[in-house]
C-alpha cells in the first residue's frame, strides 16, 4: 500500500463534473462511518473489490475526516493492489479531532468508484466489530436498537450527519408502558455521542429501569433535511465491576 | 427491471436464524417501518421457524403496529419447540400491511443469543419483497443476484458460512474466495428447501488468506462472494465467528 499526499479531490471533483457533462451518473459510491480516537476505540478501514479486481490494477480510496462539528480535519487518499484487502488504519490521521462527550470522535467520508465495499473494523476495549456500510435514514425515516437496560450496561448512543444539512435527531426510549423523547442536534457532517442512561434517562422521572435488567427499545429518527447514520456501543460491567464487555449494535 | 415498474413492497420478509445449544435463549427483536410514512397502521407479523430433522411451524403475533419495535423470545413464540437441538435454527420473519402504498422493505430485525458463555447480538438480513410469481422476476433477481462481503478471522477465532434456503426447491451455491494470486470457487454442496446450512470457512482461509496486524492483533482477511447460476432469492448467507477453542459464536455479519 503506498500513501499520496497529494489532495486528489479537486481531480474527482473535476471527473466527476466531466462525467456529469456526459450525461452519465457519478460512478463512485460513498460511505459515512462513526471513528473514534482513544485508548479503549480505535477504528480501521477496509476495502473490498466486490469481484476480487483485476490483479494487475489498484483500487483509489479517497477519505475525508470531520471533527464532531464537521469541520474537516484531514483528507488523504490510499492507492492499493485491489486484490488485497485495503487496510487502511485510521489512527495518524485522528489526531485533530476535537474531545466530546468524554472522547475524541468524528465522521469518516470514503470514496471509491463503484464495485467496491467499505467496512469499518472497531477495537472496542478487547473486543472488536466489524461493520459495513451504516444505513442512513433521511427525513422522517426511522431506525431502532433493541437495550437492555440495567444498573451494571451503558448504552453510548453515536449519530453522524451524512448531509450538509443540520438535523434534529428525535430520540425515543421504550421500556415498560414508558417511552420518553429527547432531540439531539447534530451540526453538518458532525457527531454525537449520547449516554443513554448517564445523559438522557437521569432526566426523565423513573428509575424503574435500574432495578434488574429491563428489555427496552431506542427509536431514532431524524427531522429536516439530514441524513443520520446510528449506532449502539454497549458496555457491559462484569458483576465485580472489573471487567467491561462492549459491543457494538447497529444496521 | 423497467424503471416504470413499481415494487410493492407492502409485504416483506427477512431471512435469519438463531442459535441453539444447552443453556442459550434466543429473543427476536423486529421493527416494522414504512419509510417517511406516519401512522401507527397494523403489522401481521409472522414467524416460521425451519431446520435440518426439525419439522417446520409458523406463528403469527398479534399487536403489531408501523413504527413501533417490539420482539419475543423464541421460547415463547414456538413452545413446543425441542429442547435438546443445538446449532443455528432457520427463522423467516415477515411483515404485511394491507395497505398497499406502504413500502416495508426499511423494516428491521435483530436477533439476540445469550448463554453463560455467550452473548450474541446481530441484525438479520435486509427484508425483502415477497415475490408471489406476479410481475417481472428482475425485480427480485435484482436485489439477490449475488451476495459479497468480506471475512475476517482474528488470532483465536474461526469462521463459518451460514446458508439459509426457504425456498421450496434444493440449491446448490458456490463461493468464491479471492486471494492475493488467484481466486478459489468452491462448490457448497446441495442445501436443501427450509434448512440452514453451515459451511466452514478455516480451510479456505488457511489456504493463502492475507494476514494483517490490525491494532496488534493478526487478522486473516478475504473477500467473497456468494452466488448461483440461477435465482438466488430464497437464499440469505451469514458469516458466523465463533472462538476457536471453546467453539462458542461470537458474532455475525450478514452478507
Amino acid at each position: 500500500m503506498c500513501w499520496h499526499e497529494r489532495d486528489f479531490w479537486s481531480e474527482i471533483e473535476k471527473l466527476q463534473r466531466f462525467n456529469s457533462l456526459q450525461g452519465m451518473e457519478a460512478t463512485g459510491i460513498t460511505s459515512h462511518f462513526w471513528i473514534a480516537s482513544s485508548e479503549c476505540f480505535s477504528s480501521t478501514l477496509l476495502v473490498v473489490a466486490e469481484d476480487g479486481g483485476d490483479k494487475a490494477s489498484r483500487a483509489l480510496v479517497s477519505c475525508s475526516v470531520c471533527d464532531v462539528d464537521g469541520v474537516p480535519v484531514q483528507e488523504f487518499q490510499v492507492e492499493y493492489p485491489v486484490r488485497d484487502v485495503g487496510v487502511i488504519e485510521l489512527q495518524p490521521f485522528l489526531s485533530a479531532l476535537k474531545m466530546r462527550d468524554g472522547l475524541a470522535h468524528g465522521h469518516l467520508i470514503v470514496k471509491t468508484t463503484a464495485g467496491y465495499r467499505h467496512f469499518c473494523r472497531y477495537q472496542l476495549g478487547a473486543q472488536s466489530a466489524l461493520v459495513p456500510t451504516p444505513r442512513l435514514n433521511r427525513g422522517r425515516e426511522m431506525s431502532f436498537m433493541p437495550l437492555l437496560l440495567g444498573s451494571h450496561r451503558e448504552h453510548l448512543l453515536v449519530l453522524v450527519n451524512d448531509s450538509e444539512a443540520e438535523s434534529q435527531v428525535v430520540l425515543r426510549v421504550m421500556y415498560g408502558s414508558r417511552s420518553p423523547e429527547w432531540t439531539v442536534q447534530v451540526p453538518p457532517n458532525g457527531s454525537r455521542m449520547v449516554s443513554i442512561e448517564n445523559e438522557l434517562l437521569p432526566t426523565f422521572d423513573d428509575s424503574s429501569w435500574k432495578t434488574g435488567v429491563v428489555q427496552g427499545y431506542l427509536r431514532v429518527s431524524p427531522r429536516g433535511s439530514g441524513a443520520i447514520s446510528s449506532a449502539i456501543i454497549e458496555r457491559v460491567e462484569s458483576a465485580d465491576g472489573d471487567d467491561q464487555l462492549y459491543r457494538w449494535i447497529g444496521v | 427491471m423497467a424503471s416504470s415498474e413499481k415494487i410493492i413492497a407492502n409485504e416483506v420478509v427477512s431471512r435469519c436464524f438463531f442459535w441453539t445449544a444447552p443453556g442459550t435463549r434466543s429473543r427476536i427483536h423486529f421493527f416494522p417501518t414504512a419509510g417517511t410514512a406516519g401512522g401507527h397502521y397494523p403489522v401481521a407479523c409472522s414467524l416460521r421457524l425451519f431446520g435440518k430433522g426439525l419439522e417446520a411451524r409458523s406463528v403469527e403475533l398479534e399487536g403489531g403496529r408501523v413504527s413501533q419495535p417490539d420482539g419475543v423470545r423464541i421460547e415463547d413464540a414456538f413452545p413446543d419447540l425441542p429442547s435438546d437441538i443445538s446449532g443455528p435454527v432457520g427463522l423467516e420473519v415477515g411483515l404485511k400491511v394491507s395497505q398497499g402504498r406502504l413500502n416495508l422493505l426499511g423494516s428491521e430485525v435483530f436477533i439476540v443469543s445469550s448463554s453463560a458463555q455467550m452473548n450474541m447480538v446481530y441484525n438479520g438480513a435486509p427484508f425483502r419483497v415477497v415475490y408471489r410469481g406476479e410481475g417481472d422476476p428482475a425485480v427480485v433477481q435484482e436485489v439477490v443476484a449475488k451476495r459479497t462481503g468480506l471475512v475476517a478471522v482474528e488470532r483465536g477465532q474461526t469462521a463459518s458460512l451460514i446458508i439459509i434456503n426457504t425456498g421450496a426447491d434444493s440449491v446448490q451455491p458456490k463461493l468464491t474466495m479471492f486471494r492475493e494470486e488467484r481466486e478459489e470457487a468452491v462448490q457448497l454442496g446441495t442445501i436443501a428447501p427450509s434448512t440452514v446450512f453451515e459451511f466452514p470457512l478455516h480451510e479456505l482461509l488457511m489456504q493463502g488468506a492475507q494476514k494483517h496486524q490490525i491494532q496488534s492483533t493478526e487478522v486473516q482477511m478475504a473477500p467473497i462472494c456468494c452466488n448461483l447460476s440461477e435465482d438466488i432469492a430464497q437464499l440469505e448467507f451469514y458469516v458466523l465467528y465463533r472462538d476457536a477453542n471453546s467453539k462458542t459464536p461470537c458474532f455475525v455479519n450478514v452478507l
